[in-house]
């Protein structure tokens, strides 16, 4: 009996489910490691962003939900078309909290078959019911080893966010023109095809040396340029058009400090909240603290301005804005304020953010001089 | 010695008259509030219902993208700057982690002081959200003595207070039931936040024109909500909205009674965005209008759809067009 156990787990290795997550930034890495390595099961990776799957997502939202439902949706439905048969959509305190729940009926009532594994819904549960959801993914999951890939995937997302941070400090004033850039590719690819903690470490090393290598031509007292906002937008790319990137071409240092190993991992919305005192009495919202301790320490850091990102109609950062705009008056600290919703065209933003540039490298000067 | 501790302790001591915004809340718990000063000996100064000046008022103040229903809010703690003391205005944003209010009453507290930080106003304040490990009743306690009342008066007034407008509320339910049970005339639900459905400005005009038409209007918040609330957690889980909660019930405890169902929200209403998609696609056996309401002036355009759909629901009823 014993023996037929045993041979039984050798001849299921994984799963035959396919596992796919709507798209969600670089973080797609590490998911699918954690899927992959952890769990056992094969993960479908979304594909890259299209004005296509943001079509498919707002055809079938509702009219004025906030935008990354739309993008989430989209993405889900390209993930089913290419076969996945069971999606996990994570759980949040706001709008967030009900979107898995909601998607599931509208993919169903669009006709597809599968499985949602709704995050939210365990938010309250016991752990036996979280190891119950991983086992109908894949019922010979290897717990001690899934406990040891959580901490492998958590590494990964850290290095993800150290090597985009700077990145994001330095790519504005590099010698070689896109040798950051091709820094950065290299390194999101070795962290696609990472499959143990040791191949993310050099990943990490070797972009981190290579980074630390490349010749900068970085003047004193660059621009800087903080931003801040809502959680999904300001860290999907394709979201917000890419702004961290094209701020950063106009040869801008740009720091952000809400990312996922910041706000996920080390829980900066509970530890800032302190620091927000100043402008806020109470919790106001999922990532109000975040918003506003950020910016008050880019002000208080001398930083040229803040940019505000978020998706239209997040009310959270909505409620955030008549406390930014006092802060911008207290601090002298120009802020643009960006409200993304499905479009795709980027020339207006390009035009806001090239106004903003000359702006703020314009106060520069009158204030050096 | 230092006292500093004490004067945050009577925080409020020399308010003498708090007034309250007639929007949000105050169509959910306003009867207790005006309660609760009147037993403590404070007076109260309540806005008057929301005119056309109140909202433009609001949005002259309010972030352009903000919803509806805060741009009539802060119209209304506008009208109030100047007729009282202090204006009351409360944090209560929850109670469970799956029955919570919109965000936006996690944070009206500090935006309302931030947008109004230069008119010089004072604002009263309970903060209870489903963080809180007590029961409100010590948040409306602590209210009271911040009031410069002791804790035994301010535990009295809550009790009469609540129990003043339980006195009222059933007597609303019993009315309800009545009309719920009656014969003739088409029953309409309507659909929405109780600060959407009471004020006149936005969901008035759609009872009294539905009262004109000759149909019985019922509201979610005059049904019995604990029922609906509970009615509602066999349906959906991880709905995290209390409102949306008792909408959905409601409508499921109703459903042998209606004829229709008006489900009506101000744009852009974070729960209803979701909320109200996911009702069109459960009920699917009662005829459904949706209603958005906007800042606009005319409602010819609104008369011309709740005509229409009681129409609709005439022809069905007698058994289908041509009859």
């Amino acid at each position: 009996m014993a023996n037929k156990n045993k041979k039984n787990k050798t001849a299921i290795k994984g799963s035959a489910r396919k596992v796919a997550f709507p798209t969600f930034g670089n973080y797609n890495l590490p998911f699918k490691y954690f899927i992959e390595q952890a769990i056992g099961a094969e993960c479908i990776l979304p594909a890259a962003h299209t004005k296509k799957t943001v079509h498919f997502g707002e055809l079938n939202s509702p009219d004025f939900v906030c935008t990354p439902f739309k993008h989430t949706l989209g993405s889900m439905i390209e993930l089913l078309e290419l076969g996945a048969d069971t999606l996990v959509m994570s759980g949040g305190p706001c709008r967030l909290g009900f979107y898995g729940e909601l998607q599931k009926k509208i993919l169903e009532d669009m006709g597809y078959e599968f499985t949602m594994i709704d995050l939210e819904w365990y938010k309250d549960a016991k752990k036996s019911e979280w190891l119950k959801a991983i086992k109908s993914v894949n019922p010979n999951v290897n717990v001690p080893q899934l406990l040891f890939e959580v901490t492998n995937t958590m590494k990964m997302i850290k290095y993800i966010d150290e090597i985009e941070e700077l990145y994001h400090a330095n790519m504005g004033f590099e010698a070689n023109e896109g040798a950051y850039d091709r820094i950065y590719r290299d390194f999101l690819f070795d962290m696609k095809m990472a499959s143990s903690g040791n191949d993310i470490k050099n990943a990490y090393r070797k972009a981190k040396v290579a980074m630390d290598d490349e010749p900068l031509n970085k003047p004193d007292m660059p621009l800087r340029v903080g931003i801040v906002g809502e959680y999904y937008t300001i860290m999907d790319k394709f979201s917000n058009l890419d702004v961290e990137n094209k701020l950063c071409r106009m040869g801008i240092e740009t720091h952000r400090l809400m990312n996922f190993s910041n706000y996920n991992l080390s829980g900066i919305e509970q530890k800032l909240f302190p620091a927000a005192k100043n402008y806020m009495r109470f919790q106001m919202g999922p990532t109000s603290a975040s918003t506003i301790a950020a910016a008050e320490k880019y002000a208080k850091q001398g930083f040229d301005g803040l940019v505000h990102v978020k998706c239209f109609g997040c009310t959270p950062e909505v409620d955030v804005m008549p406390l930014l705009q006092k802060l911008s008056a207290d601090y002298h600290i120009p802020v643009l304020y960006l409200s993304y919703d499905t479009q795709t065209s980027d020339t207006g933003l390009d035009t806001r953010l090239e106004a903003f540039y000359d702006m703020i490298s314009l106060k520069k000067k009158v204030l050096k001089n | 010695m230092n006292l500093d501790f004490m004067k945050e302790f009577h925080e409020y001591a020399n308010v003498k008259t708090v007034g309250i915004p007639r929007a949000l809340h105050y169509y959910r718990y306003g009867r207790l509030w005006l309660e609760f000063f009147k037993a403590l000996g404070i007076e109260c100064v309540v806005s008057e219902p929301t005119t056309k000046e109140i909202l433009t008022n609001g949005i002259n103040r309010s972030i352009d993208e903000a919803c509806y229903s805060l741009k009539v809010y802060l119209g209304h703690v506008d009208s109030l700057i100047g007729k009282c003391d202090a204006i009351f205005v409360p944090r209560i944003a929850g109670f469970k982690l799956r029955e919570k209010f919109c965000t936006r009453f996690e944070s009206l507290y500090d935006v309302v002081s931030t947008i109004f930080a230069d008119r010089g106003i004072k604002v009263v304040t309970l903060s209870h959200d489903w963080r809180s490990e007590h029961d409100i009743e010590e948040d409306y306690i602590e209210l009271g003595i911040k009031l410069g009342k002791s804790k035994k008066e301010a535990k009295k007034a809550y009790s009469q207070a609540v129990k003043a407008s339980q006195q009222a509320s059933q007597a609303e339910a019993k009315e309800q039931r009545r009309l719920a049970v009656s014969d003739g005339g088409f029953k309409l639900l309507i659909a929405a936040h109780p600060y959407i459905a009471h004020d006149p400005y936005i969901g008035g005009q759609v009872e009294s024109y539905l009262n004109n038409l000759g149909c019985k209007v019922l509201f979610v918040d005059r049904a019995n909500t604990r029922a609906a609330v509970k009615r509602s957690q066999t349906i959906v889980h991880t709905l995290p909205w209390i409102e949306s909660r008792e909408i959905l019930g409601t409508i499921d405890l109703y459903k042998n009674k209606l004829d229709g169902i008006i489900l009506m929200s101000a744009y852009p209403c974070c729960p209803d965005s979701m909320a109200n998609e996911y009702i069109l696609r459960m009920v699917k056996d009662i005829p459904i209008l949706q209603v958005t309401m906007d800042v606009q002036d005319g409602t010819a355009g609104l008369e011309t759809r709740l005509e229409s759909f009681v129409d609709i629901i005439k022809f069905r009823e007698s058994g289908g067009y041509g009859k």
